[in-house]
């Protein structure tokens, strides 16, 4: 993170608090439900896993939530000087924002799918949404 | 070759800018000498009558305070009892209508009509100098911001007088070491309500009652702030109001009764508080003019009626005995004079007069804006009126007179004012039109024709018709102008090769659409490449927002990081992501050597924008360091030309080691930068030396030179700077050739991925332009670098050398860049160096196009968006330098690809070339 410039002498504290948030959401689900090598595999891509798992619900879930700070930080060179506008705080509801929606497309997935049992013409929607996953 | 169109519509745009700031010439007018014994009542009215004479100042001598409350729209100052629910702005300065009613005699109110654009600094120029605003004055030192032209307190100031300065340091920037006192604050936080007026009124007070003053400006910012912040209907208004009330009614208290106030505002607002644009809300501004001891007549102009700015400096000279500025424009309101004898009237007036046909010959010698015919008849009008002076004798005829002037002095504004205020909309949407044109069609050449069929174009003849073509074009023009057809030769020759070279390409495209569309059925992209894409396109669509320009260098790494990452990650390797993560550092670092601007409040004001001229010690360890860890890494895997860079990199060392400090001998020192300039010479000229073995090693050496030239002239305390633009270079070509590897050995695919290279490698060049400390801003031209080697100026080819020493430091990382873009084709095992010649060449080629069209498609993006925003706050600080400089960084990597192509052209092996 520092790396994409973050301000590390200034206030490290925040940066460190917005890093541990990130791990919280990425990196430490999967850990506790896969194990700490297989879990880096996942991460970077090198172990397939099979889909509609609670795997595939995790892995998508850092993700999106990796998404969500990148674009937070769209919003903080602007000059609207806006309390909310200072530096960690755009990442934080990114992230966080990213998480939701993460989880909230999986719920709305398996609704569907489970409505899909019954009502075949739903099965459309899902591929939708699986592609949609996949691609990122 | 399509790079023909690129250039030309570049060219159209340097045009543009030409164009659209109007720019004038500064008159600095010697003729005004004054004399001082003019109480002679006939003597008066000789001079004023007589068109050679000189101008005279007038005998009596006023005070004058004049307070300027920033957005100062007319209708705050109204006072209205039947509104019983007054809105935030309205009925909050009830003084002004009090006064006005209880002494008629001493206070004037008038609206006060600005000129667009309605923005402060625009406007603090035209009050002071009389004149129309203009934007950026050509005959002008870019750097300084200083004003140049005659004005009000220059006029103070040579007459001996003294001028106090409370409050924005607008004033203090435009006219500096001209104030006796000057207490003057930092202005541009424009959320900041009350810092400025609270500092302004604990000195103003205080300054009222001193008498060395002839002048005090004081201005006051919180109402155009609580504008800007909250919008004009809003309780924080009112609170400003209310203040700037109570303030003026205290002000009218302590002010000796033979001062004269005068409150003024420099431009309205919207009803969203904004300004800048000529909406009637924008122009309105107020003006309001007290006097204890009563006014002059109020002539025509009762109280309410529209007055011009243009007035004002003209007017206040007056009242201080003075002749109008030189460059003055208005006409004198006799209103909000004291009452004076007719004489004296007529001779401010013949003073304002003369003044103004100065002006009008001295401008039309300079410059052809107005034509000749228009201006001998404003010229002959103006003679006459100073000649009419003679025959005014009774009170109806001075009356007359006055109008009469008015008048005429209304006719040469307006005259004026059509040249200047005006943009070429027309020019500016033609260039516009041009450059998309030409980036639409590379766009589909690059992207779309095969390579087999690149080199197919080469071979035919293609080339030479597009050449004679445009040969054809320019001479018919030249023909056309010669024989008085066409007016503007530059216009026509532009347009017409550019819409030739646009109907060529066209041509192209249409004879390979199967190829082209066929290969957009084909083509799928996968994730990566369509995100550094879209992060090119990314960093030209924030061009359009000031806060992303102003901090541009932030979000240009960002992006280039992230499209970095995200191809690391394809590859997947270990060695991939160490290498994005010491990318990554070397940007970080590089993060210490960006430079501040302006407008980054608490960086500029930290003081770290000023550049130093000497670099410290630790500078010059890391500088020397940094230079001779690169020459020793990169000398032994060049072969022979190695011993050149060696020499070189210690030529640059000893450069700095020899000047530095007090106890460094700076004859020497240039001596080694003279020395060090003719080994990169040299080297530069042996890179075109054969030796058969392809092209990487020539460029990697041309890389090298280009990188001690730089290193050179950016000096000791930016040159590591430079060393990590060449490692995260370095680093990044590892990345790519990976990814050629890793994805596919096939040729097609490895072309594929082409695009989505180049973007990123523009995105690279173009923060390594902030990354070595610069800024697009003018201000940020640093001269050092001319003089490092000596003073060029000597030299009868001096001035190209300041030209091309200027433009290396400006944009040497972008032509660093450029000229390595084939390297991302040659670089590793598995480029394309194992493949033919031709398509190697042809691969090289797109590529090149490829990367010119990134910089293209961000100078179209400034153009449009220096369009869009032509009526913006921030048009002159931010967006006008910005295509200057991108447009600038665009030739520079065009001049860049060029060498490049050409080198490796030069080095492929010859025995297939001619196949």
């Amino acid at each position: 993170m520092i790396l994409f410039g973050a301000p590390f002498l200034d206030s490290h504290e925040e940066t460190l608090m917005l890093s541990a948030l990130l791990t919280l959401l990425t990196v430490f689900p999967l850990v506790a439900h896969a194990g700490v090598e297989s879990a880096m595999q996942l991460l970077f891509g090198v172990k397939h896993f099979s889909r509609n798992t609670i795997i595939e619900m995790l892995v998508n879930n850092a993700l999106l939530t990796v998404c969500g700070a990148w674009l937070g930080a769209v919003v903080i060179p602007l000059d609207w000087n806006t309390p909310w506008q200072k530096w960690p705080i755009p990442c934080y509801l990114g992230a966080i924002g990213g998480h939701l929606i993460s989880n909230v497309l999986t719920i709305l997935k398996i609704s569907l799918m489970s409505a899909a049992d019954k009502y075949p013409i739903l099965n459309f929607i899902v591929s939708v949404l699986n592609k949609f996953n996949l691609s990122k | 070759m399509f790079g023909h169109g690129f250039l030309l519509s570049r060219k159209t745009l340097s045009d543009v800018t030409e164009c659209s700031p109007l720019s004038e010439i500064s008159c600095e007018e010697g003729g005004i000498v004054t004399k001082d014994n003019c109480n002679d009542y006939f003597k008066i009215r000789h001079v004023s009558s007589n068109i050679g004479a000189l101008s005279v100042c007038a005998p009596k001598r006023n005070r004058v305070v004049l307070i300027l409350v920033d957005a100062l729209r007319y209708d705050f100052t109204e006072y209205n009892e039947r509104i019983e629910k007054p809105l935030y702005y309205q009925n909050r300065i009830p003084i002004i209508q009090g006064i006005l009613k209880q002494h008629p005699e001493r206070a004037r109110l008038y609206r006060f009509m600005a000129d667009p654009p309605t923005t402060t600094l625009q406007r603090v120029k035209a009050l002071v100098t009389g004149s129309l605003p203009t934007f950026v004055d050509a005959s002008s030192n870019f750097a300084a911001m200083e004003l140049q032209e005659d004005n009000l307190i220059d006029q103070v100031v040579m007459s001996g007088g003294n001028a106090v300065l409370l409050g924005d340091d607008t004033w203090s920037r435009l006219m500096p070491k001209r104030w006796l006192r000057s207490h003057a604050l930092y202005s541009f936080h424009t959320w900041d309500l009350d810092t400025v007026d609270n500092e302004v009124d604990s000195k103003i007070y205080d300054e009222l009652k001193n008498n060395d003053w002839d002048l005090l400006v004081a201005h006051y910012l919180g109402v155009d702030h609580a504008g800007h912040r909250y919008g004009s209907n809003h309780p924080e208004m009112a609170r400003k109001l209310k203040e700037t009330n109570n303030r003026l009614q205290k002000i009218i208290d302590t002010l000796p009764p033979d001062v004269l106030l005068c409150v003024i505002g420099d431009h309205g607002m919207t009803e969203s508080g904004d300004h800048g644009g000529e909406s009637r809300a924008e122009r309105t501004a107020a003006m309001f003019v007290y006097r204890g001891s009563g006014l002059g007549d109020e002539g025509e102009l009762s109280v309410g009626k529209e007055v011009q700015q243009t007035d004002l400096a003209p007017t206040l000279s007056a009242a201080l005995g003075r002749p109008p500025p030189a460059p003055s424009l208005g006409n004198i309101l006799f209103s909000v004079l004291p009452k004076m004898s007719k004489s004296v009237t007529l001779l401010h007036l013949s003073n304002n007069l003369k003044q103004v046909t100065k002006y009008l010959i001295r401008y039309g010698e300079e410059s052809q804006q107005v034509s000749l015919d228009k201006l001998a008849h404003l010229i002959n009008a103006t003679r006459d009126q100073i000649e009419k002076a003679a025959i005014v004798e009774t009170d109806t005829d001075l009356k007359n007179y006055i109008s009469d002037v008015r008048n005429l002095m209304e006719n040469i504004r307006s005259t004026f004012r059509e040249v200047w205020v005006e943009f070429d909309s027309l020019s500016m949407l033609r260039a516009l039109l041009l450059l998309l044109l030409a980036i639409f069609f590379n766009w589909l050449i690059t992207e779309g024709v095969p390579f087999e069929r690149i080199s197919n174009i080469f071979a035919s003849t293609f080339v030479p018709t597009g050449l004679m073509s445009l040969a054809v074009c320019t001479a018919l023009c030249y023909t056309a102008y010669y024989f008085s057809y066409l007016e503007d030769l530059q216009h026509s020759i532009i347009l017409s090769t550019g819409l030739i070279s646009g109907g060529l390409t066209c041509m192209l495209v249409i004879m390979h659409w199967d190829g082209i569309t066929q290969r957009w059925y084909e083509g799928r992209s996968s994730f990566y490449e369509r995100f550094s894409r879209a992060a090119l396109v990314a960093s030209a669509v924030t061009l359009v927002s000031n806060s992303y320009v102003i901090e541009e260098g932030a979000s240009l790494s960002y992006l280039a990081l992230s499209a970095l990452g995200l191809i690391a990650w394809n590859i997947g390797n270990v060695k991939a992501v160490v290498c994005w993560a010491l990318c990554g550092v070397a940007l970080a670092l590089s993060r210490s050597y960006r430079g501040c601007r302006e407008e980054q409040g608490d960086c500029w004001t930290a003081g770290e924008g000023t550049p130093t001229g000497q670099a410290s010690r630790a500078a010059l360890v890391l500088a020397l360091g940094s230079v001779a860890a690169t020459v020793a890494i990169s000398r032994r895997h060049v072969g022979w030309r190695g011993y050149g860079i060696t020499i070189g990199g210690v030529l640059v060392c000893a450069h700095w080691a020899v000047g530095w400090g007090a106890l460094g001998s700076p004859a020497q020192s240039k001596l080694m930068a003279k020395l060090a300039w003719m080994v990169i010479v040299v080297m530069f000229i042996l890179l075109w030396k054969r030796d058969g073995r392809g092209a990487t090693m020539p460029l990697v050496v041309l890389a090298l030179v280009l990188y001690l030239a730089n290193v050179l002239v950016l000096g000791a305390s930016y040159a590591p700077s430079a060393a990590l633009a060449l490692l995260s270079g370095f680093l990044t070509l590892n990345i790519v050739s990976w990814l050629k590897t890793d994805s596919s050995s096939k040729f097609s695919l490895s072309s594929r991925c082409n695009s989505c290279v180049a973007c990123l490698w523009a995105l690279l060049a173009c923060y390594n332009f902030y990354g070595t400390g610069h800024h697009a801003t003018l201000g940020h031209i640093r001269w050092a670098p001319v003089f490092h080697a000596g003073d060029p100026n000597y030299i009868s080819i001096g001035p190209l050398i300041t030209v091309v020493l200027t433009s290396l430091h400006l944009f040497g990382m972008p032509l660093m860049f450029g000229a390595t873009v084939p390297l991302l084709l040659l670089w590793g095992r598995n480029g394309v160096s194992t493949l033919g010649s031709r398509t190697q060449m042809a691969a090289v080629f797109s590529l090149c196009l490829k990367f010119a069209l990134c910089f293209a498609i961000r100078v179209f993006v400034c153009a449009l968006s220096a369009t869009i925003h032509c009526r913006h706050l921030m048009i002159w600080g931010v967006f006008t330098p910005k295509l200057l400089f991108e447009s600038g960084a665009c030739a520079a990597a065009f001049l860049g690809t060029v060498l490049g192509a050409t080198l490796t052209a030069c080095h492929l092996p010859p025995h297939q070339r001619n196949s």
